[in-house]
């Protein structure tokens, strides 16, 4: 390695950058191929150059300065900045050194707050400006990437007077350390004064072999980089160690400068002190002390700890060449400008776009029937239609000729007239089109068809065309000729299946027809069904929403509700108009199902704009004229006259029925039902008012028709069709016995009573919504059962009656003095009934006193009629000894007596229609309060009491005390006793009620 | 720094620096409503809303595609010369328009194509004459605009660009023939969606002569902005590294053929892309942001070599705070002076510093502009103050040159808290901006008395031992404290440099001429 330094030039340490672009750009013009050989600057130059000789093998030879005349060679270490050249092969710039003066001592750094070695900054920017890749040859260089070396010397003038003077330098004289003049107290006894150079000979001793001039450096290893289209640059301080062994002796320049071109290592974290490394081979036979950090203005140490170091970095820089720099923006621009046009169009596009406002769809154009089907003369053709509807609905058979027929008959006084006709034959078209349904087919035995069974509909429009196209023989029946009947008779089969010959208008027009009346039939029947239901189950609704539901409505609504299940929502507007309107307000087809054809689940082909319908007839706006015959103009009567005659009877129940409602035939005004010894009243006519407003009624119509069908008539197995998913809830508990005691319908009265008075939960719940009703066809009795009455009518329905209620016996009714008394409550005889029927009087507690006998108790009506309420009961005779006196008061008849009135108190409590319906949890309470009531209290004073808790109101006392040692005492305990168990009965019974769901 | 933040820079920048541009589009677009249909300058082909931007363009930007005189001679400033320049760049395109107008007209007139006109010919091609000469008065009035003094090999130079500048003639008229037989073809252009080949190709013959016309105008308009004997020095300065100057044709290739790809391009792809769209007089925004896009980038401007800035002396507005009977206001009172500097409240007195800042740009100018220097220039001085240097260095992260702030890098070489030599005394440095700018936070969060109001950190920064950098935008407040003697500076970034000549012929003033002996 040969090098070589050349310089120097003038050197400002704050303008080193000026500095090294004055030094590369002159090296450069120097080596610029036209000047090659030269070895002198131009005039312009300022500076000074120093060239070293590379002619001997050492490095470093000898200064000599160019040959100017009268200078004389320099000393070798003048300040300024070196460009360090390797001379091995091509010269090539290797680095920079930095002499400082004594400037430095001016401008220099201060120290803080650089981390990074001072000046190299600019050098590596000055090389950066000078393009060193394209314009210097660098070494060492490789894949664009230049490791120079940076020198930084403080000659032995500087280096000195440092806090870090080299090692073995004698100070000079003028120049030493100052000396210590003054004295503290505290450095009396403290450390020494320090130790000049001449106090320290053996410090000195190791280093006595250097040179006089020794200099200290700081050594910075460089990185700069470029490829093509950045260059970055970085820098680093060399640490001493790394150029310098542990012993004294001096290492060779080129020695150290390349190990300086090694990437140093960072400074260890442990590494926390500042030092100074070994003697290190100058040129100018001079020698230097590395150091670890760099001589501060001060020409102090800085930075104070070796780990504070930092690496340095240069600004990066563009480097790509500029033609591509704006290939690439030109590109970039010409894509944006693109993208931006093309966006820009298409918003402008979008933006200015009027807003296009489709209009409706407008209807598919149907071809039209009337103008085109059968003739020219549409009227004409009409009007035949019209009269061959009219004929055949009327009776007329297929082989009569009519209207226009060959040899046919004009019509009749007792065929509509066509003219003015404002009801249409839409009903006629459609009678004659389901007779089909039935079977009942025209018979054109004339035609060539292979099926000469064709329905009447299509036997009048096939007859219409073939009369106002006057006979085409075309359309003419081929049959056999010497059949008279087939003379000029129309062929259906050539106008409906021929397929060269049919008529497609026709056919069209005739199918859309068929398939109105399919729909209009299936809704008409569902208007009809519920008018039927209407008529015999409940009552209308209320007209107000607000208004209360009477029982007759909530079961009229529970028939509704079943009726409707799996219904749509176009079907529930049919059943809700039928069961509102019935059928005897239709006059058309637009007016099924409440007018709603057109908007609820119809599609708009079904609606009465229809252009078949509106060619058999007038708009539906054209009413009729006031004072005309509506019953004769009903739609179904027109519907069911066309379809139906007495040879071919309805065969559906529903037009079974509508034959039987609207022809007033039923003679007989109600039927048993065969359960339960109900009867049920038969509908006479349509109506809003159902025959049946209980559902004890209704349950033993369904269960008697479920044994015998069309017991009832041909209606009520209509509705019990239609009401095939009810669910009845009689017998509300358990199914009564028909052998027990009391009788069977008296059980039946009695799980009324109970379920009635909350004494027993049934599973009917909320499907039984006519207790009230119910309860009332259980008591409503009159006059007492006696055995006239039971032979008379067997079949009557077993009441409950009350045997004894104040003076008299067997009625239903009070027998009292006073005319004002109120007749016995269904109270009274619920509470009687349900003692008798172990509801209340048996089982623990009971209200019957040990050893009682419920039916002794309450005795026979009848002997042996199983009918409980008789007056030889033990009740009603303990109640008439009570009413008297002389009579026994024993324990038992009071208690007998108790028992009947606190039966009636416990239902007072439980009734959930009294004045007060208590919740199961106020039973015990109410209770207490009605007891108190009876026995006399003033706050809780009954109005009315029974008169069988009359009879015991002397021996009721509110506080329970008895009458001890009186006579009437067992009569007192008896009562006692009852009233015992019943209020632990009615806490029995809360508790029971509070737990059923 | 992702890439949307470059985006953002970019796009921002962008914007700044071509307000001109972006300004005369809007005004183009703002005019282009009010051109009736019928009126010259709504053809359907464009050509004359296109000049016209063109033209317009010019007149803010035109600068020349070579590589300009050689950079260390002195170019001529001269008002009149540069506007006679600047409408000579822009009367040229026009020339050419009404060539290729009248060449346009010519085959339908001659074919007897119902579309012929022989005014259509004639007026245009009449124009033309007239506007030659016009050029030429204006060339001459022109011509010492940027012109450098050495003119090493004096020759025939009018060569130069008359050569040229028939070359450019022919082929407009060649163009507007082209675009003429293209009217007698009568080829179709697509109107629906679809891929039709047959109609692709008139839509890419329809706009070659317009397309071909842009191209030339660019050249021309920028060419006619140069000098020959630029050239001419160049070749004689040689580069640096020895080597003979070649010139260098890059720019004026791309400025001949990149407006005119582009827009043959753009209108091809719209009017295929675009369904039931053709490229018409109600698409001329589009047309007129190509050309001022393209105007951007030929055109772009320059790369200050330094600012001018201004450092006013200010003082607070308000103050006079007032002693009532010579007693002190109390302490909740706040006080109505300026506790505090409010860099929206200051006055200027007249004292006025100026400050010259380099630009420093990510390039090399060496790497750039490799010509050979003719003498050894001597470098510039450093910018040292008291503060640091100054420089307007590039964005970090996307290296784009900037001068609308200054950075002030810190060095141990500079002590800003104390003078140097025996005057020690102590010196503080403050900082004042009135609005930072993102991405620095604006959150309030410093006051010093309760009765202020808080401002944002960045707002005031204080200069310390470990302060290493400052940034300086237009309006900050840099304040010098001394021994208890305060002034206040406001900084205005004012015009660029751009010429070397003006710049660093002697040392520029600095802050501390005016500040250290305050």
């Amino acid at each position: 390695m040969k090098l070589r330094l050349e310089g120097p030039w003038p050197l400002d340490p704050a303008a080193v950058e000026r500095a090294a672009d004055m030094a590369l750009r002159q090296a450069t013009e120097l080596r610029r191929p036209g000047r090659a050989g030269e070895d002198v600057p131009t005039s312009s130059e300022p500076g000074l150059f120093l060239l070293w000789d590379e002619s001997g093998e050492s490095a470093v030879t000898q200064l000599r300065r160019p040959s100017r005349a009268g200078e004389s060679a320099p000393a070798g270490n003048e300040p300024g900045l070196y460009l360090l050249w390797d001379m091995s092969g091509e010269p090539a710039l290797a680095g920079f050194w930095l002499t400082f003066g004594t400037d430095y001592l001016d401008r220099g750094p201060v120290g803080p707050p650089e981390l990074e070695p001072p000046f190299v900054e600019d050098l590596l920017t000055a090389a950066t400006e000078a393009v060193w890749w394209k314009y210097l040859p660098v070494t060492p260089h490789h894949k664009g990437t230049w490791t120079p070396t940076v020198v930084m010397e403080w000659p032995a003038a500087l280096a000195e007077r440092s806090s870090v003077p080299p090692p073995g330098a004698p100070l000079a004289e003028t120049e030493g350390r100052e000396p210590v003049q003054w004295m503290t107290v505290d450095d009396m006894d403290g450390p020494e004064a320090p130790a000049t150079a001449k106090d320290q000979p053996t410090q000195a001793a190791p280093w006595q072999h250097l040179p006089a001039k020794r200099s200290l450096l700081c050594v910075v290893h460089a990185r700069l980089h470029h490829d093509g289209k950045r260059h970055g640059a970085s820098y680093r301080m060399v640490p001493p160690e790394s150029l310098t062994s542990n012993s004294t002796e001096a290492v060779a320049l080129e020695t150290w400068l390349l190990a300086a071109q090694t990437p140093p290592q960072e400074p260890r974290a442990d590494d926390d002190t500042q030092r100074r490394g070994g003697a290190l081979l100058l040129p100018g036979a001079r020698a230097g002390f590395a150091l670890s950090g760099w001589l501060t203005r001060e020409l102090g140490l800085w930075p104070p700890r070796a780990t504070q170091l930092m690496a340095g970095t240069v600004r990066a820089r563009e480097v790509r060449s500029r033609w591509r720099a704006q290939a690439v923006q030109a590109t970039a621009i010409t894509l944006a400008v693109l993208m931006t046009t093309l966006q820009l169009g298409v918003l402008v596009k979008a933006a200015a776009q009027p807003n296009e406002i489709r209009p409706p769809e407008p209807p598919p154009v149907e071809p039209q029937p009337a103008l085109s089907v059968c003739s020219e003369d549409h009227a004409q053709f009409m009007q035949e239609f019209r009269c061959q509807l009219s004929w055949l609905a009327a009776g007329a058979s297929e082989e009569e000729r009519i209207c226009s027929d060959p040899g046919g008959i004009s019509p009749g006084p007792e065929i509509v007239p066509l003219d003015g006709d404002w009801l249409g034959h839409r009903a006629e078209y459609c009678g004659l089109r389901d007779r089909g349904r039935d079977g009942w087919l025209a018979n054109a035995h004339w035609s060539d068809g292979e099926k000469p069974y064709v329905d009447y509909a299509r036997l009048a429009a096939t007859k219409a065309c073939f009369n106002v196209l006057s006979y085409p023989y075309t359309y003419e029946a081929r049959g056999d000729s010497s059949d008279p009947q087939s003379i000029s008779r129309a062929d259906p089969a050539r106008f409906f299946d021929d397929p060269d010959l049919r008529i497609d208008a026709l056919v069209s027009l005739v199918r859309r027809m068929d398939t109105r009346c399919d729909r209009e039939r299936s809704r008409m029947e569902l208007q009809l069904r519920s008018a039927v239901l209407a008529t015999h189950v409940g009552d209308r609704q209320p007209d107000t929403p607000l208004a209360r539901e009477t029982e007759a409505q909530a079961l009229r609504r529970v028939a509704r509700d079943t009726f409707e299940a799996g219904l749509g929502p176009a079907e529930l507007e049919c059943v809700s108009a039928g069961l509102s309107d019935g059928v005897l307000k239709l006059h058309d087809y637009p007016d099924l199902c409440g007018r709603t054809g057109s908007t609820i689940g119809v599609s708009e082909s079904t609606s009465f704009t229809d252009k078949p319908w509106e060619r058999l007839g007038p708009r539906p706006d054209a009413l009729p004229p006031d004072g005309a015959d509506r019953e004769s103009q009903l739609l179904v009567e027109r519907y069911t006259r066309a379809r139906f005659n007495s040879n071919h009877p309805p065969q559906d129940l529903a037009w079974r029925c509508d034959a039987t409602l609207r022809a007033n035939s039923t003679s007989v005004r109600s039927r048993p039902t065969g359960t339960w010894d109900r009867s049920v009243r038969l509908a006479r006519t349509y109506s809003s008012w159902g025959l049946v407003d209980r559902q004890l009624d209704l349950d033993a119509a369904l269960n008697g028709l479920e044994s015998q069908p069309g017991r009832l008539g041909v209606c009520w197995d209509l509705v019990a069709a239609d009401l095939g998913t009810y669910a009845p809830v009689h017998p509300l508990l358990e199914p009564p016995m028909v052998d027990g005691w009391p009788s069977e319908e008296q059980q039946l009265c009695g799980q009324v009573c109970a379920t009635r008075y909350r004494i027993r939960s049934s599973k009917a719940g909320a499907r039984w919504v006519t207790p009230g009703t119910d309860l009332a066809s259980c008591i409503d009795g009159g006059e007492p059962v006696t055995d006239e009455v039971v032979d008379s009518s067997p079949d009557r329905f077993d009441v409950l009656q009350l045997p004894w209620n104040g003076q008299g016996a067997g009625s239903n009714r009070h027998r009292t003095r006073t005319p004002a008394r109120s007749p016995a409550s269904a109270t009274d005889i619920c509470a009687f009934h349900l003692v008798a029927q172990g509801y209340l009087g048996a089982g623990d507690p009971a209200l019957l006193a040990d050893g009682t006998v419920a039916s002794l108790w309450a005795g026979d009506s009848v002997e042996a009629s199983r009918l409980a309420g008789g007056v030889e009961g033990d009740a009603a005779k303990a109640a008439r000894s009570l009413s008297s006196y002389g009579r026994a008061r024993s324990s038992r008849t009071c208690g007998d007596v108790a028992a009947q009135c606190f039966a009636t108190g416990l239902l007072t409590v439980t009734d959930p229609a009294g004045a007060i319906p208590y919740k199961p949890y106020q039973w015990t309470r109410a209770w207490r309060s009605w007891f108190q009531g009876i026995a006399g209290s003033r706050r809780h004073k009954v109005e009315a009491p029974s008169p069988w808790c009359t009879l015991l109101t002397p021996y009721l006392q509110v506080d329970g005390a008895l009458p001890e040692g009186q006579l009437d005492y067992p009569c007192a305990k008896g009562v006692d006793d009852t009233r015992r168990a019943a209020a632990d009965l009615i806490a029995q019974l809360a508790q029971a009620a509070e737990a059923a769901p | 720094m992702n890439v949307v933040e470059r985006f953002g820079i970019w796009f921002t920048r962008s914007l700044r620096h071509n307000f001109d541009l972006l300004l005369l589009w809007w005004v183009l677009v703002c005019a282009q409503v009010m051109v009736p249909l019928g009126h010259p300058l709504a053809r359907p082909d464009l050509v004359p809303w296109m000049i016209l931007a063109l033209a317009l363009a010019a007149m803010l930007r035109a600068r020349p595609l070579g590589e300009g005189p050689h950079p260390m001679l002195a170019p001529r400033h001269a008002r009149l010369a540069r506007r006679a320049r600047k409408l000579t760049s822009a009367l040229l395109p026009v020339l050419f328009m009404l060539l290729y107008m009248g060449a346009r007209a010519l085959p339908p007139w001659a074919t007897a194509s119902t579309r012929g006109n022989l005014d259509a010919v004639v007026y245009p091609l009449a124009a033309v004459p007239p506007g030659l000469i016009l050029f030429a008065v204006l060339a001459r009035l022109g011509r010492d605009h940027r012109l450098t003094p050495w003119n090493p090999e004096k020759g025939p130079g009018y060569l130069l660009w008359s050569v040229p500048l028939c070359l450019a003639m022919v082929m407009s008229l060649a163009a507007g023939l082209l675009g003429g037989a293209a009217d007698v073809m009568e080829l179709q252009r697509p109107v629906g969606p679809g891929l039709n080949l047959g109609a692709l190709g008139g839509i890419m013959l329809y706009w070659v002569g317009p397309s071909v016309l842009l191209g030339i105008s660019f050249a021309a308009a920028s060419q006619v902005m140069d000098h020959p004997r630029n050239h001419r020095q160049r070749k004689e300065a040689g580069l640096r590294s020895g080597e003979k100057w070649r010139p260098r044709l890059f720019r004026p290739i791309l400025g001949l053929l990149g407006p005119s790809l582009g827009l043959w391009m753009m209108a091809v792809v719209f009017e295929w892309a675009v369904p039931r769209e053709l490229v018409d007089f109600d698409q001329a925004h589009i047309l007129s942001l190509h050309v001022v896009a393209w105007a951007g980038v030929l055109w772009a401007r320059p790369q200050p070599l330094a600012v001018y800035c201004l450092l006013h002396e200010v003082v607070p507005v308000g103050g006079g705070d007032q002693a009532e009977a010579n007693t002190a206001l109390d302490f909740d009172r706040p006080p109505e002076g300026a506790l505090r500097l409010n860099p929206l409240r200051v006055r200027r007195t007249r004292a006025v510093h100026a400050w010259v800042v380099p630009v420093r740009g990510a390039r090399i100018d060496a790497l750039d502009d490799p010509v050979r220097p003719l003498w050894g220039r001597r470098p510039p001085l450093r910018q040292v103050h008291i503060m640091g240097e100054a420089a307007c260095e590039p964005i970090k992260g996307t290296h784009n040159a900037r001068w609308d702030a200054v950075t002030i890098h810190i060095r141990g070489t500079h002590d800003v808290s104390q003078v140097s030599g025996a005057d020690a005394q102590s010196r503080h440095i403050a900082v004042l901006r009135a609005f930072p700018v993102p991405p620095q936070s604006r959150r309030a969060a410093l006051a010093t008395y309760r009765w202020d109001r808080a401002v944002p950190a960045v707002s005031h920064q204080v200069v310390d031992a470990t302060t290493t950098e400052l940034e300086l935008r237009d309006g900050a407040i840099l304040v010098l404290s001394t021994e208890g003697v305060a002034r206040a500076f406001e900084l205005e970034i004012g015009a660029a440099l751009h010429d070397w000549t003006d710049l660093f012929v002697e040392r520029p003033p600095q802050l501390e001429d005016y500040a250290v002996m305050g």
